[in-house]
């Protein structure tokens, strides 16, 4: 697929339009500062909360909630997928329920996690784990039941056992499959904690928001919002990035 | 998802997990092992349901269970035809013109990493905590699935249907409506569902995270904030049961059209 120089930039156009007319109506004040604040404020802000540290010490305490809840929600997301995906009967037993489960609203479960576990720490993990756990399951488990089944017979052929079959053939043969799962669950738990900071919290990007909104500081806001896209785009990188790196061996008999 | 898969016996594997965890609740708090502070007794929950339905004595009960039901799910009706309505047409745009896709759509996927829940404090300030604010954080909910799936579905529909079409002479607006969207259903039933999956989970979001008086989201934080767990659970209850049976509803809406397009598919003899 070859794209045309002057097409790769097209793209940029419409961004770049809607930046310059934002920019204008803000500081011709047709927009009133309250609802629309001009990008360039917002970029000077950045930098400001970059400067005093106060942006990058929400989003430590935001991504280190994301990790804790994040490894407990996709671990146990993997071991339901791996069961999933190799027992039949297991299957039968737990896709209805999860079925089920994964089409309720995640902020339903809000009002009951505050009675159990309090507004602290404890309910913010919990919920980013029940966040992250589905999709991790689900994709580990339709990676297990797609490996090709001449992997299998090959499997056979050099008489390995049933554990070395799991082993060395189907869980590797999953691995893209799992680290699609990892990317989604990862996105997931990021939208999760920002939705428990927006709840409750005292730091975090979800409560500089919070902060902002009640003091009107529409800046704030808005900067927020665009901090939110830009950790989940580089998270979604990250993960990409660990994925082509370790599945290195994947490439090795291409030609 | 996509195809239309024939029924199949109900498996009662199941019914073991459910049954297995509503057993466990009973034997917890029959023998009082948990706090019903925590976890009340599945007859409290029960009675609780009865108390919302009849509104019982207790003062959250003024409110009534019916027209919180009525509310939430006119809510997520609006919001789900408003933001599946703007999906549509703007996917459709984009797969129609080389141009929109081009020009528009680098920025549809920028705009698209910032998770729903990142637009809600901008959202109050914008359209305030009443209902146009729970309405447009639906729309945008719902018209997101809406407009991949129907650019996606358009954009694979093969070349040679349209080429014939206009062998025929057919003009754009038939093209679009007899050759494409025809084409394109499945993927275009596909974003229906979704977007109206996504309109169920931002309402209750909505209910939750912007501030509510009315709702079933509402009656449950009103619930939390009075320490009554059995109208918790009870509320929680509902939106399980209701969620579960709106979704089955409108996928086997998505399965009837699917089915009697393939049937004329097949008398059209593609």
């Amino acid at each position: 697929m070859t794209v045309r120089r002057a097409e790769k930039y097209e793209g940029f156009i419409v961004p770049a339009a809607l930046l310059a007319v934002w920019e204008l109506i803000t500081r011709l004040g047709w927009v009133p500062h309250s609802l629309l604040v001009p990008p360039s404020q917002l970029a000077l802000l950045i930098w400001e909360l970059l400067i005093s540290g106060e942006l990058l010490e929400n989003i430590r305490v935001s991504l280190i909630r994301v990790a804790i809840g994040f490894t407990a929600g996709s671990l146990l997301g993997l071991l339901t997928g791996l069961a999933m995906g190799l027992s039949a009967k297991a299957k039968r037993i737990i896709m209805p329920t999860f079925n089920a489960f994964r089409q309720i609203s995640l902020f339903a479960w809000v009002p009951l996690l505050m009675l159990w576990f309090g507004i602290g720490e404890p309910m913010k993990y919990v919920f980013i784990a029940l966040g992250s756990f589905p999709s991790m399951a689900l994709n580990t488990m339709s990676g297990i039941s797609t490996v090709p089944q001449a992997f299998l017979e090959l499997a056979r052929v050099y008489e390995y056992s049933r554990r070395a079959t799991i082993f060395r053939v189907v869980i590797p043969a999953a691995f893209p499959a799992i680290f699609t799962g990892l990317r989604l669950s990862l996105g997931i738990a990021w939208m999760m904690v920002v939705g428990a900071e927006l709840l409750a919290s005292d730091v975090g990007v979800g409560f500089m928001m919070t902060w902002g909104r009640q003091l009107f500081q529409m800046d704030v806001v808005m900067v927020g919002v665009i901090i939110i896209g830009v950790i989940g785009v580089l998270l979604n990188l990250g993960v990409s990035i660990l994925e082509k790196h370790i599945l290195r061996w994947r490439m090795a008999g291409r030609v | 998802m996509s195809g239309v898969e024939l029924k199949k016996p109900r498996d009662w594997y199941g019914y073991l997990l459910p049954g297995g965890i509503l057993l466990l609740w009973l034997f917890v708090t029959t023998f009082h092992l948990v706090a019903p502070r925590l976890v009340p007794s599945v007859g409290s929950v029960i009675s609780a349901l009865f108390e919302l339905a009849t509104r019982g004595t207790r003062e959250l009960f003024e409110t009534n269970l019916f027209l919180a039901i009525g509310l939430s799910v006119s809510r997520v009706f609006r919001g789900f035809i408003f933001g599946g309505i703007l999906g549509f047409g703007f996917g459709s745009w984009l797969g129609l013109s080389r141009r929109a896709e081009r020009l528009l759509l680098p920025l549809f996927h920028a705009v698209r990493q910032v998770p729903f829940v990142g637009w809600i404090p901008l959202i109050i300030i914008w359209c305030g905590t009443g209902e146009a604010g729970r309405i447009t954080f639906i729309t945008l909910g719902a018209f997101t699935p809406m407009a991949l799936n129907t650019y996606a579905g358009i954009t694979d529909v093969p070349r040679q249907y349209v080429e014939l079409g206009q062998v025929y002479r057919l003009s754009r607006l038939q093209l679009f409506f007899r050759v494409i969207l025809p084409a394109a259903l499945p993927a275009v039933l596909t974003g229906v569902v979704l977007s109206f999956n996504m309109s169920w989970i931002l309402l209750v979001a909505a209910e939750i995270m912007i501030s509510t008086q009315t709702g079933l989201g509402a009656l449950i934080s009103d619930a939390r904030e009075l320490f009554y767990m059995d109208v918790v659970f009870a509320g929680v209850f509902l939106i399980v049961v209701i969620t579960l049976t709106l979704n089955h509803l409108i996928e086997i809406l998505q399965k009837k059209l699917l089915l009697r397009y393939q049937k004329a598919g097949t008398r059209g003899g593609y």
